[in-house]
């Protein structure tokens, strides 16, 4: 389990981030459209440069490229590789970890199975539901043993039902996992079933609710309302 | 309106039919038999081959990374770049040969390459170098516009995936472009079987040496040996032939492809 620490993180949308996330804990960042939500997350898995420092249990990762930091990425649109059945896209995110080839077809008929898309693993991404594709998709974050997993809306293309019923689960698996996570949204109804914490984020600047319920008063609503 | 089109359809039909006849009647099925047994039609089919492969294989190894290169970079004369690596098609190839034969004839360029043992000029490495000169930017552009296609993010995702850069090209990229990169590949190597200009500018027109396809067609042209020229012709005719049966071959995949991209196989 890792703790995440972010200390005065800038980049041209982010006004010096002071962020920590505990082990295993679930932030919701919530924020509109421009916030720089996105650009906290890449920052985070490296694919944006930033100023400002980054730890990983006390250890700064600034220096490490996106492929060394380890970060589970769950992107908007999901970037399932369409010429890949979900099995292979399972195993291409495993290359780098070189388990043995039995070692890692049990894991990932363990994850498929707990994700609930066994049957489907030797589909093409474009053969699948919405919500298929997306717990494909957090199995495949899952199966590198990220050491942070980063939610950039996973939610915003699906149904509402469809996100609903999606919800408890992604939580469920990640109390399973115990995975540091960080899911940015900006639907407060879903920051409020997910988080453990929420943070605001408001043209780059980030401001820090420790407890989800507190944001059920009316002088926090006012807040937290875009 | 499709009475109007007809005509056009109909002349240019016409038009390449008669080209087709007029090459393949001019001699006899028997001594066309024959001379295809000739050695100097084996030996310029055999260079033909040697020459468009290796060509082709320093096409792709060119071509591929610096498309990549090329469609995810944004660099300061970028333009220029794209520009100059474009400009040899638009260059008659007789023109490129000719600077290709200034350079390699340099004084410096020359002893350098003769301190290293390598001998170009109007020796097969320098048909293979033209041929280079003349299919890397068909390969560059078709891997730049196949790469282009691809959305950058997926590569992200590769990288947070734990792939390195190399393992991001080869497992994620390549495999995604292809279709349209394999095009390419047919089209080099077609284009490399029939060039020229280039090739008879730095390696000459010399039988049983440098003597390529369309280089015998125009050895025996120019002495008269109308059956060997013909026949190089034909030979030529056919690998066009072959190659476009291949591209609509390869077509049919790619468009199977491009599919499974979208609907799943």
């Amino acid at each position: 389990m890792t703790t995440i620490r972010l200390e005065k993180v800038s980049t041209g949308v982010l006004k010096e981030i002071d962020l920590t996330i505990a082990e295993g804990e679930l932030f919701v960042l919530l924020g509109p459209s421009g916030a720089g939500k996105s650009t906290l997350l890449q920052v985070i898995a490296g694919l944006l440069p930033c100023t400002g420092r980054i730890f990983f249990n006390g250890a700064c990762i600034d220096r490490l490229s996106p492929h060394q930091r380890r970060v589970g990425y769950l992107f908007q649109d999901l970037l399932l590789f369409p010429h890949l059945t979900v099995r292979k896209n399972l195993q291409l995110a495993m290359a780098h970890l070189k388990p043995g080839r039995r070692a890692a077809q049990e894991k990932i008929r363990g994850l498929l199975d707990r994700f609930g898309i066994l049957p489907l693993a030797d589909r093409y991404p474009a053969q699948m539901s919405g919500g298929e594709k997306q717990r494909a998709a957090l199995a495949r974050a899952i199966a590198t043993d990220p050491r942070i997993l980063l939610l950039d809306e996973p939610f915003s293309s699906l149904d509402p039902q469809n996100a609903e019923r999606l919800r408890p689960e992604l939580k469920a698996h990640q109390r399973h996992f115990r995975i540091t996570t960080l899911f940015v949204t900006h639907n407060r109804e879903e920051a409020r079933q997910l988080a453990d914490r929420i943070g605001v984020l408001r043209a780059g600047r980030l401001t820090d609710y420790p407890n989800p319920v507190e944001i059920k008063k009316p002088e926090e609503r006012a807040a937290v309302h875009f | 309106m499709q009475y109007i089109c007809l005509l056009p359809t109909g002349m240019l039909v016409l038009l390449i039919a008669g080209v087709l006849a007029g090459l393949l009647f001019q001699l006899p099925l028997s001594q066309t038999l024959a001379t295809l047994a000739t050695s100097e039609i084996r030996f310029a089919l055999g260079l033909t081959l040697l020459t468009s492969g290796a060509a082709t294989v320093i096409a792709v190894l060119l071509g591929v990374p610096a498309g990549h290169f090329l469609s995810r970079q944004n660099f300061k004369g970028k333009t220029v770049v794209e520009t100059l690596i474009d400009l040899p098609m638009t260059m008659t190839p007789l023109v490129a040969g000719v600077g290709l034969l200034f350079l390699l004839g340099n004084e410096g360029v020359r002893n350098t390459l003769d301190r290293l043992g390598i001998e170009l000029l109007f020796t097969p490495w320098g048909a293979i170098l033209a041929q280079v000169l003349i299919v890397a930017p068909i390969m560059t552009r078709t891997s730049r516009a196949a790469f282009a296609a691809i959305d950058g993010r997926y590569e992200q995702a590769a990288q947070t995936l734990g792939l390195k850069p190399g393992q991001v090209f080869l497992r994620v990229s390549l495999p995604m472009a292809r279709s349209v990169i394999l095009s390419g590949v047919v089209l080099c190597w077609a284009r490399a079987v029939g060039e020229f200009g280039a090739t008879l500018m730095v390696a000459g027109a010399t039988r049983f040496k440098t003597e390529t396809l369309p280089i015998a067609v125009y050895l025996n042209i120019s002495s008269g040996e109308l059956g060997i020229a013909l026949v190089c012709a034909w030979l030529l005719i056919m690998t066009g032939f072959v190659v476009l049966l291949t591209m609509r071959w390869i077509g049919k995949p790619l468009a199977a492809d491009a599919a499974v991209l979208r609907f799943g196989p």
